[in-house]
């Protein structure tokens, strides 16, 4: 074995070794998995109805439905355009409802799964005297934050849709329910990301701060956290995108959102109003992207 | 004092700030309270009688069915959850593992033959090299046009949940692992095709420009340059994106195929609360060793 | 609390393997002007910090007033803390608030929690009118109530100056303040900084590395090189001799520090 042999083995696989490690075995599991499932390309070609619905269905992608396609509208239904506005309300309900209760939770978690409360404590009371409330952060904040972290880990473990499903079962059909399960992973989510923006947010001011005599709550509220206030708003407007598409899949389980029209209109084949409720979707997934960008933007610089 | 107060109250009353930010917390505070009021979420009584009926029987029923009305037994319990692994969610746990893992791959695929002619710094006429003004606008406009095509087809693809993606497609496609693969793929490929675009279009310009006065092809900077400099972004947002596959597999076989959906929705429908809570365990523990993983590999990838 | 003296008894300062300060002994009287010179890394910094109980002595003592900072309890060095005012090189500032936010937080070290809450999103008029005072002496009044990061570098440097002199401070400290701006800039803020503290009666001190300005406007040079102070005296004592003994640079040294 040469010099640079040994000096390779010793320092590990290089830059462009590690990345192709995960590559060649992102490959194999991708290899795996098709073998796990049996996919067979051949099941990509549907057949000859799967074709007729193919031509039917994208064929109308251009020509969304202005108004009913049934033969037998009962009386006293709203327009469609009416009927998927008011769809899109809802959606928008559950979602905007959904973010308040997560929000709050979030931050809870967040905050108690962040390290930066008490990792500043801990390092003092390794050098000498603090007071007691150093000491006590220094000694519960690891297990504080374990245990916040491990709240929002199992709130998120469980996606939205099963939340409801659990929710469907033990209380039955309520929009309550529905929200919950909506708030319950989004909360989780909300908290993980929280507490890393938390955590990497810049730490200049808050040792000016502390340096001028600050409590420690001060230091945390008005040295750190705006510093990541920013980046934390711009991630709650994301997940409100996602909770407006969250909020139109639970409408496949019978709550009044775009979900429930798209399952139906789906259904009874009238496939224009099919793509009026996915539009609607894509405008309001659309807007949230677009005002969060322009949030985002004025909030950095 | 009284001066400096009128000065202080002047120059409160002329602070910069932002009409869109203070119009934007205003709308974003009444949308939050008007749907809590309007959405009549808090209309039903929350507890009633029939509720904690329905609730105490669901208790009921969570216990493992062998154990149900008698006290708790973690050896009965372990050999219920085994057998009904061995039977059928052992299997749809690897299934629902490995649809995650295509769709990201198929996803990937895509999102990266899509990115390239989403930037606004590859698709135009000499890609790096001239500030737009500097191109003719009739040689500017059909690379215009692939962009804004691109966009809108990755807008298109991220805005629709893979839930419905999965139910068109599952009427395509028929009851095979297809739908769900395709639907995962599809919606990522839209989020990772996005990301990615601007990703590219951030790039540092000088190395790349380097690449096309050193005459290179448009192929050849993407390949040359382009893939190796967003390779590691690509990666770390692949197996972001793959986290939320792994939940997202879970759930979509509720629509009536292979993954561990298919089997809670069954144990709902037959009232068998038992199974379905253990088959949402299962899809818990997969997605909290998927998170697990995707962190590994993100470190590894960071590093690199 | 502290009176604005200070006085090091034989102070070693220690991180790791490297000795940041060796046995010194030095006393700095209350309205003191006094400018720490020397290179980079001869522990100019660390001295400040000791100051202020940022830093501990691995022998030694640190009096502040009357006091060993070292003995401190918990809530007499939050209140001696309280009483120094300390602008960095990289100022420290919040950028995505107010200047007036910025200033105000300056008042935390004397005030609780919810009294800081107070401060910062609904200040009392007077204390608005004190950070305007003090906004208008450093001659930027007019950006009370601007983002900081909306502000030229000049004028951030002059809002973490008004927040130092928020804190009714009876000393500052300035740790290189003008290592980072362009010439006319640094003479200017010195200027500030020395005539501030003069017509206030605040001990100053402040670590340069431009001997330029510290022997233009600084009564009181003290030169460290090495963790050791090698001068202490009146600009003009500084002659050729001891200069080169301060600033000539061994060969590794060369090599090592590019500043």
């Amino acid at each position: 074995m040469t010099a640079p042999d040994r000096a390779a083995m010793v320092r590990g696989p290089g830059p462009v070794g590690a990345r192709l490690v995960v590559l060649l075995l992102l490959l194999t599991a991708g290899v795996w998995s098709a073998v796990t499932l049996d996919l067979d390309l051949r099941g990509l070609w549907p057949g000859r109805d799967g074709w007729q619905l193919a031509a039917d269905f994208f064929g109308r992608a251009l020509t969304p439905a202005l108004s009913h396609e049934g033969v037998d509208i009962p009386p006293g239904a709203p327009p469609l355009l009416v009927s998927a506005l008011h769809a899109a309300m809802r959606t928008v309900i559950f979602a905007a409802a959904a973010m308040l209760p997560s929000v709050v939770l979030g931050l809870l978690l967040g905050f108690g799964g962040s390290t930066a409360w008490w990792a500043s404590a801990r390092a003092r009371g390794r050098r000498g005297s603090v007071s007691a409330g150093a000491r006590l952060r220094s000694t519960a904040g690891p297990a504080i934050s374990s245990v916040c972290r491990l709240v929002s880990a199992l709130l998120r473990s469980v996606h939205e849709l099963l939340w409801a499903v659990l929710f469907l079962a033990a209380f039955g059909i309520t929009p309550l329910a529905a929200l919950v399960a909506i708030a319950l992973p989004y909360a989780g989510t909300l908290a993980k990301v929280f507490a890393e923006m938390i955590d990497e947010a810049p730490r200049p001011a808050a040792g000016a701060l502390r340096e001028a005599g600050a409590t420690p709550a001060a230091v945390f509220c008005f040295g750190l956290l705006p510093g990541a206030l920013p980046d934390m708003t711009a991630y709650t407007l994301y997940r409100f995108e996602c909770a407006l598409r969250s909020a139109a899949v639970l409408g496949f389980f019978g709550f009044p959102t775009l979900g429930y029209h798209i399952a139906a209109s789906f259904e009874n084949l009238y496939y224009g109003e099919v793509w009026t409720y996915l539009y609607v979707l894509v405008i309001l997934v659309v807007a949230v992207d677009w005002w969060s960008g322009q949030v985002r933007r004025r909030l950095v610089t | 004092m009284s001066a400096r107060s009128a000065t202080i109250d002047r120059l409160y009353g002329a602070r910069p700030r932002s009409r869109f930010l203070r119009v934007s917390a205003w709308l974003a505070a009444g949308l939050v309270v008007a749907s809590w009021l309007g959405g009549g979420f808090l209309r039903d009584p929350i507890w009633t009688a029939r509720r904690a009926a329905n609730l105490q029987r669901f208790l009921a029923e969570v216990a493992p069915y062998p154990l149900q009305g008698r006290p708790f037994d973690w050896s009965e319990a372990s050999v219920w959850a085994g057998d009904i692994w061995r039977d059928h969610l052992g299997q749809a746990t690897a299934a629902t593992l490995a649809i995650s893992v295509v769709a990201i791959l198929l996803a990937g695929l895509l999102a990266s033959l899509f990115a390239v002619w989403a930037a606004r710094n590859v698709s135009r006429p000499d890609p790096f090299l001239a500030g737009p003004r500097a191109e003719p606008r009739v040689r500017r406009w059909p690379w215009t046009a692939v962009v804004v095509l691109a966009r809108v087809v990755l807008t298109l693809l991220r805005s629709i949940p893979e839930y419905v993606w999965a139910f068109l497609l599952l009427a395509l496609f028929g009851p095979t692992a297809w739908p769900l693969v395709l639907a995962l793929a599809l919606h990522n490929a839209g989020i990772l095709g996005k990301l990615s675009a601007d990703m590219i279009e951030n790039l540092e310009g000088p190395t790349l420009a380097a690449l096309r006065g050193a005459g290179a092809s448009r192929g050849q900077i993407v390949l040359g340059g382009v893939v190796p400099l967003s390779l590691n972004r690509f990666l770390l947002y692949l197996f972001y994106r793959w986290e939320t596959c792994v939940r997202e597999a879970t759930v979509l076989g509720m629509l009536g195929m292979v993954s561990l959906g298919f089997w809670i929705q069954d144990a709902r429908a037959r009232n068998h609360y038992d199974e379905m809570v253990l088959a949402m365990a299962c899809g818990a523990l997969l997605v909290v060793i998927g998170d697990l993983v995707s962190a590994l590999a993100r470190e590894v990838v960071r590093r690199a | 609390m502290t009176g604005g003296a200070f006085t090091l008894a034989d102070v070693s300062v220690r991180f790791g393997d490297t000795a940041a300060l060796r046995s010194v002994s030095l006393h700095v009287g209350v309205g003191e002007l006094v400018a720490l010179v020397g290179p980079s890394g001869a522990g100019k910094t660390t001295l400040l910090r000791l100051l202020n109980g940022s830093a501990r002595a691995v022998t030694g003592m640190v009096t502040a007033g009357e006091r060993d900072v070292a003995g401190l309890a918990p809530s007499d060095l939050r209140s001696l803390r309280a009483s120094i005012g300390v602008v960095h090189q990289d100022l420290r500032l919040v950028p995505n608030l107010r200047v007036s936010q910025n200033v105000l937080s300056g008042g935390f070290g004397r005030q609780g929690f919810w009294s800081a809450v107070r401060s910062q999103w609904r200040p009392r008029r007077a204390d608005l009118g004190r950070a305007h005072a003090l906004l208008d002496r450093v001659g930027i009044a007019e950006k009370l109530f601007h983002r900081v990061d909306r502000l030229s570098g000049g004028q951030q440097q002059r809002v973490a100056i008004a927040r130092a002199l928020y804190q009714d401070p009876r000393v500052i400290l300035a740790d290189e303040p003008v290592a980072s701006v362009d010439p006319a800039r640094a003479r200017d803020t010195v200027e500030l900084l020395r005539d501030i503290c003069r017509e206030r009666g605040l001990t100053l001190l402040m670590s340069l590395h431009n001997l330029d300005l510290a022997r233009e406007f600084f009564p009181r040079l003290v030169g460290l090189r090495d963790g050791r102070i090698v001068f202490d005296g009146a600009p003009n004592d500084l002659d050729r001799d001891r200069f080169d003994e301060l600033y000539r640079l061994p060969a590794q040294e060369v090599s090592d520090d590019g500043t």
